[in-house]
């Protein structure tokens, strides 16, 4: 191609700077839209996946085939020691710790409340992404955490000693007395609602439970590989009739809202399409009309009318990069300021109510994001402008194409 | 030995069809232009001066009849044919300047040079044909930082540079004062003398028809009359570069 082609088409640019501007801006504007919605989009997917397949629900579970729909306090994980030892010589198995849930009563003074006794790993549950993460010490035999708001219903502080009383798996009367170690907020909101945290051994004993558990939560150091990792520990000899499940069919409704915020992301971009391609064609339009007479002096002097062709799309694309450009600078800019501190969604409602978190299907979501962009999300937006360009400059081109040299020149 | 004949019209007609009407603006011209000619088509408005320009240079077809441009039946070439024959053979230099205006006056030589694939050299040959008609120093200058007259001296530029054989000039001082058609007058002319290129004008100014060697009268699309004749107007190749 010509240098001077692109020369013209460059320098034709600046010809209508406020044409011009105007498309820059549209395109800026949408891809900078695009960049912010995905960001904040992925920044909130982060917080999602990570309350899920971290404190909650881990990558994958073991449990009794029936534990799921039924929940009740006999379909136990028999062997379960033996269990979780086996899971942890998968390599890619980051940890695995055995819970039990068990409905109960908690009396800290005359009166009686509901409660769930869940019984943890504490050494698992204080690791990183674990329910006990950021406790400043391991939770000891004969002491309890209780969720903040229970405590707030019962009244409960640290230090004080409750009662808590059940049925035992055996059908016995289950009742002890334990000590308030703390008073926790936990990105479970089952354990915030009405959980009291108990060690595994404590749980054990006083629902009469010996070597048993209700599930096992097992966390990967691939989280891409859930799916793989619950395949593979299906096969194990010591989780025989068990049921091994990953965390997506596990909660398939936030499966089903994480696949929602995806579509979010192509709704912006075809937004951002139709932005390009009014900015690209009206301005390519305009410019051409304009531009008649100088094409047909082109084409008169010896021009192709391949080479106007070419002119008009290369300023189409110049326009839709430089607009990307200028988008994607914005957006990398948004990121870079509001990774680091983050964006308080709560703040945005506007009702003035202290909301910090919300919670869905037992699940705490933080309202705090963090967005986060990925290299995708530019070239998606360069790409896609870059040829949505090339579609808006096709109508001027042909129109400049078919252009005859005297009728031009007449125009 | 008698000038190659560059342009050889027998009894062509052009007919326009505007809506329900057919306008005749050439009704059987037969004319031969030769090589070196310094020629001037002249009538009033509608007579058919520039039609006639515009068949030469192969920017339409006629409607019947026979036009040979450098040895080429125009209307036997097809729309790339002519734009070839355009690019490499024929210069135009227009009324309105037509200089592309995002483009340098050294930009807009070029750019002829650069379609017929004149490489590195094309740069020195503009600075070569730009000093020669008194331009040098405004090389770099766009064309809305000229003033008409010097923007009519870079469109000859453009039009010569490419060393075609045939120039052809529609209107070309309309839009200037006496003194800067006179300038421009006399580079045409010099470049005439000088290379022996053929200038083709279409024009009703009288100070285009001084300089004329031969003058083609045209009226109501026929020639009316076709006289060779000493220009009246003397050309000083020492002066064409100095706006004197």
């Amino acid at each position: 191609m010509h240098p001077s082609t692109w020369r013209i088409a460059w320098r034709n640019l600046g010809r209508n700077k406020r044409r011009t501007g105007l498309a820059l801006l549209a395109i800026a504007v949408g891809q900078f839209a695009l960049l912010a919605t995905n960001g904040i989009m992925r920044g909130y997917v982060d917080n999602i996946r990570l309350a899920i397949t971290g404190p909650m629900v881990g990558h994958v579970q073991v449990h009794a085939p029936e534990w799921r729909e039924e929940r009740a306090l006999d379909l136990v994980i028999s062997n379960v020691d033996e269990a979780a030892a086996a899971i942890r010589q998968d390599p890619a198995v980051l940890n695995a710790g055995a819970r039990i849930y068990a409905p109960v009563l908690v009396a800290p003074e005359q009166d009686a409340y509901a409660a769930v006794v869940v019984g943890v790993d504490a050494d698992v549950e204080s690791q990183e992404f674990g329910l006990l993460s950021g406790l400043d010490a391991p939770l000891e035999d004969g002491a309890v955490l209780i969720g903040y708001l229970l405590a707030r219903r019962i009244g409960a502080e640290p230090g004080q000693e409750i009662a808590v009383v059940g049925q035992g798996a055996d059908g016995s009367i289950a009742n002890d007395l334990y000590t308030i170690r703390d008073i926790i907020k936990s990105p479970a909101d089952i354990v915030n609602q009405t959980g009291i945290v108990m060690t595994m051994a404590d749980a054990q004993y006083l629902l009469v439970m010996p070597g048993q558990a209700h599930e096992i939560v097992v966390r990967t150091t691939e989280s891409g590989q859930a799916e793989a990792l619950a395949a593979r520990l299906a096969e194990l000899p010591a989780l025989a009739g068990t049921e091994v499940v990953d965390w997506k069919q596990i909660v398939p409704e936030i499966v089903l809202i994480l696949d929602m915020v995806d579509y979010v992301g192509y709704f912006v971009l075809v937004l951002v399409l139709i932005a390009a391609v009014a900015g690209i064609a009206n301005t390519l339009m305009m410019s051409t009309f304009e531009r008649m007479h100088e094409f047909g002096m082109l084409l008169a002097l010896g021009s192709r009318p391949s080479r106007i062709v070419h002119m008009i799309m290369i300023e189409a694309v110049l326009i839709g990069l430089l607009g990307v450009l200028v988008g994607t600078f914005l957006g990398y800019g948004f990121e870079f300021v509001t990774s680091g501190t983050g964006i308080d969604m709560a703040s945005w409602g506007g009702s003035g109510a202290e909301v910090e978190d919300l919670a869905f299907k037992g699940l705490n979501l933080p309202l705090h994001i963090f967005p986060r962009l990925e290299y995708s999300d530019s070239v998606l937006g360069l790409v896609a402008v870059t040829i949505t360009s090339l579609l808006a400059a096709i109508w001027p081109a042909t129109i400049a194409g078919r252009l005859e040299p005297m009728e031009a020149m007449r125009a | 030995m008698p000038a190659e004949t560059l342009v050889a019209a027998r009894d062509i007609t052009k007919v326009y069809n505007t809506g329900h009407i057919n306008v005749q603006a050439l009704r059987g011209v037969s004319v031969d232009i030769h090589e070196g000619d310094f020629m001037n088509i002249v009538g009033p408005s509608g007579s058919g001066k520039t039609t006639l320009l515009n068949l030469i240079g192969a920017l339409d077809v006629a409607t019947s009849g026979e036009l040979s441009v450098l040895d080429k039946d125009i209307s036997a070439l097809s729309k790339r044919q002519r734009a070839d024959l355009r690019l490499h053979s024929i210069g135009f230099v227009f009324q309105a300047y037509n200089l592309v205006p995002v483009l340098t006056a050294r930009e807009n030589v070029e750019f002829v040079l650069e379609l017929q694939g004149v490489g590195a050299e094309r740069r020195r040959r503009a600075h070569a044909i730009l000093d020669q008609l008194g331009l040098g120093d405004l090389a770099d200058r766009r064309p809305n930082e000229l003033s008409g007259g010097q923007q009519q001296r870079v469109a000859v530029a453009r039009a010569v540079a490419s060393r075609p054989r045939l120039v052809l000039a529609d209107e070309p001082t309309a839009n200037l004062d006496g003194e800067n058609a006179e300038i421009l007058l006399r580079m045409m002319r010099a470049l005439n003398e000088e290379h022996g290129t053929t200038f083709i004008f279409s024009t009703h100014d009288p100070r285009v028809v001084a300089h004329a060697r031969r003058v083609v009268t045209l009226v109501d699309g026929r020639v009316a009359k076709d006289e060779e004749r000493e220009p009246l107007r003397p050309v000083n190749h020492r002066g064409i570069t100095q706006e004197d």
